[in-house]
């Protein structure tokens, strides 16, 4: 109940993102099918769900940031704060989750997105939830300010040199059937045990931080 | 029942509150039985600290004045009339204490006090 | 009567400020001011007991339970007013009501859709638009909405008008004619509501200077005036602080018989909480 209401908190506040994510969603891979239509469904469908939920969660800690004593007021109330930091995680997947269904229902109806839609879920979740491990901790630790330029550089490079490498071909897409021998069950666990350390990790820095 | 702090006066509160209460009780304006108003309403009322309502209220049943009973309330409880007659002895007692301190400290000798108590008795 | 809250030895060190050996306890039933001028430790104080900064030692007991081992269970029990801005700006006022509510055990629509009445607060509202007097009062709206034993305030009065303060007074008032229940502010200005404080705690440089009943305070301090020829150096130790011109002097102290007796023609008066606060950290009246 408590960390429903902490995801319900993280959409209300970002409200306004939350829209410009959904738009983002179903463009971008709209726009791989535009310029590299032979990689439109891997690439548009790993760009829209990295993209929306960095984007998402970089704008809620940006409130969070603004409106930093909020969260004592919550931290004050019962709200602990691991329920604090483990909703960020929730709200991620659920954010992940909701982009795969916008792929999903866009997939129905455009033929050149057709793709091994599990298999490609489970793996961009993986890269995903690598990403987000890391991401988390670095905002609890270093803060909001000082977070955002390290992060801001490494992403805007991030969709640049991908597109780049594959242009300049060489870059073989097969990539994802060279690692991917594993279930997708196995793929999705792991990811999971890769965000609960993280959590864990997170949990233990806003333990200690002053708020 | 009429209770007025004075904020000049060198008396603590609780006890102003507390010999008002007295005097009301000697003065038969309070008798046997009747409620005393709750701790945080008198305190409101009389713009005092509730502790210290609390302390009256806990001093006065000391000295038998009232007696409260838990949930319900403090009644005056003025059956000792030995205790009464007492305290309205020490009431004249302490009265007079202030008045031999400002004759003293005027320089009025104790005959001279005397004399004048006889008139002032004879007056009234 | 039993406390509410008790504080042990709580040290804590921020920056260059440190809280050092912070013991004091809460009576039941009673309004409890924590006076001190602003940068006395008050806030870190506040913060410290409801953990939001940790604390480098000492025991904090809310309602006999240890702060440390029942942290949830008491925070469901403490209503707390922080100073402003600490609401998320941009959401509504209902729809920040949806998120704290949700985190109380024992939230009471009713109570809450009373106090918005009551200080005419529309739901539909951005906090963003609303005035210092009107946060205060949401603030007060959520805090006091899930029958909470103990109300935590910090600085609630600061920049607040006297309509506001009275109405905040009387919604007080209102809160503590229920038996066990107790209330905990912090000022630096020496406000209405040191007026219906039943108990005084001073901090200052994170140290507490006295926890003692208000009405003992205002009975055991006098301000006396006189003439400047008549003092001597062992009664000007007698006063806390002191200040003299040509025309006399004023000062305050906890002995005024002594005084007196070494001065017999001065003039006495009652002390308010600002002076006896000043004159224990030496400031001039």
């Amino acid at each position: 109940m408590m960390l429903f209401s902490l995801i319900k908190k993280d959409f209300l506040i970002a409200k306004k993102y939350v829209l410009l994510m959904l738009i983002l969603a179903v463009v971008i891979p709209l726009f791989m099918l535009w310029q590299l239509p032979e990689f439109a469904g891997i690439l548009g469908f790993m760009l829209s769900a990295i993209f929306a939920s960095f984007m998402l969660l970089q704008y809620v800690y940006q409130k969070e940031y603004q409106f930093s004593k909020a969260a004592a007021l919550l931290c004050a109330a019962p709200f602990s704060r691991k329920t604090m930091v483990l909703s960020k995680y929730i709200f991620f997947i659920v954010i992940y989750m909701i982009c795969c269904l916008i792929f999903w229902i866009e997939t129905l109806f455009i033929y050149g997105l057709r793709t091994s839609n599990l298999r490609l879920f489970a793996l961009t979740f993986l890269a995903t939830s690598v990403f987000i491990s890391v991401y988390l901790p670095v905002q609890y630790k270093l803060g909001y300010d000082r977070a955002k330029f390290a992060f801001i550089a490494v992403f805007m490079a991030s969709p640049i040199t991908l597109s780049l490498l594959l242009k300049t071909e060489t870059l073989n897409l097969n990539f994802l059937s060279m690692i991917s021998p594993y279930p997708v069950f196995g793929i999705v666990l792991i990811s999971f045990f890769v965000l609960a350390i993280s959590t864990y990790i997170s949990m233990r820095i806003y333990d200690k931080t002053d708020l | 029942m009429k209770i007025l702090i004075s904020n000049t006066s060198d008396i603590p509160l609780y006890q102003q509150i507390k010999d008002q209460i007295k005097d009301a009780i000697l003065k038969e304006e309070l008798v046997e039985g009747d409620e005393l108003p709750s701790i945080r309403a008198f305190a409101n009322d009389l713009k005092v600290s509730v502790l210290t309502i609390r302390r009256v209220y806990e001093e006065l049943e000391q000295e038998g004045f009232v007696s409260s009973q838990v949930g319900i309330g403090t009644f005056v409880s003025a059956s000792n009339l030995e205790l009464l007659r007492d305290a309205k002895r020490r009431l004249v007692e302490q009265k007079m204490l202030d008045m031999i301190q400002t004759a003293k400290s005027l320089k009025i000798s104790k005959e001279e006090l005397n004399a004048m108590m006889d008139i002032l008795y004879e007056e009234d | 009567m039993s406390d509410i809250l008790t504080v042990d030895g709580l040290n804590k060190s921020y920056g260059k400020f440190s809280l050092t050996d912070v013991t004091f306890s809460l009576p039941e039933g009673c309004i409890t001011g924590f006076i001190g001028i602003n940068g006395a430790g008050k806030t870190t104080t506040l913060r410290t007991l409801l953990g939001l900064s940790n604390k480098l030692s000492g025991n904090i007991r809310f309602f006999g339970l240890d702060m440390d081992k029942n942290e949830r269970a008491i925070k469901d029990r403490i209503g707390v007013v922080l100073d402003d801005g600490c609401f998320y700006e941009e959401l509504s006022l209902s729809e920040m009501k949806s998120i704290i509510a949700a985190a109380y055990t024992s939230w009471s629509e009713k109570d809450f859709k009373r106090y918005m009445d009551v200080f005419s607060l529309d739901p539909k509202q951005k906090i963003n638009t609303l005035s210092k007097g009107m946060r205060m009062k949401y603030a007060l709206a959520l805090a006091l909405s899930h029958n909470a034993e103990l109300l935590i305030m910090d600085e609630p009065t600061s920049g607040l008008d006297p309509m506001i303060r009275s109405q905040l007074l009387k919604t007080l008032t209102e809160y503590m004619e229920n038996d066990g229940k107790g209330v905990f502010f912090s000022t630096h200005i020496t406000s209405d509501l040191d007026k219906i404080a039943d108990m005084l705690i001073m901090i200052d440089n994170g140290q507490i200077v006295f926890q003692e009943e208000k009405d003992t305070l205002l009975d055991t301090y006098r301000i006396v005036k006189g003439d400047v020829r008549s003092l001597t150096d062992d009664i000007r130790r007698l006063f806390l602080n002191l200040s003299e011109t040509a025309f006399g002097f004023t000062g305050i102290t906890k002995q005024v018989s002594e005084v007196r007796s070494y001065i017999p023609d001065v003039i006495v008066e009652r002390p308010t909480i600002e002076d006896i606060m000043l004159g224990n950290i030496g400031g001039e009246r």
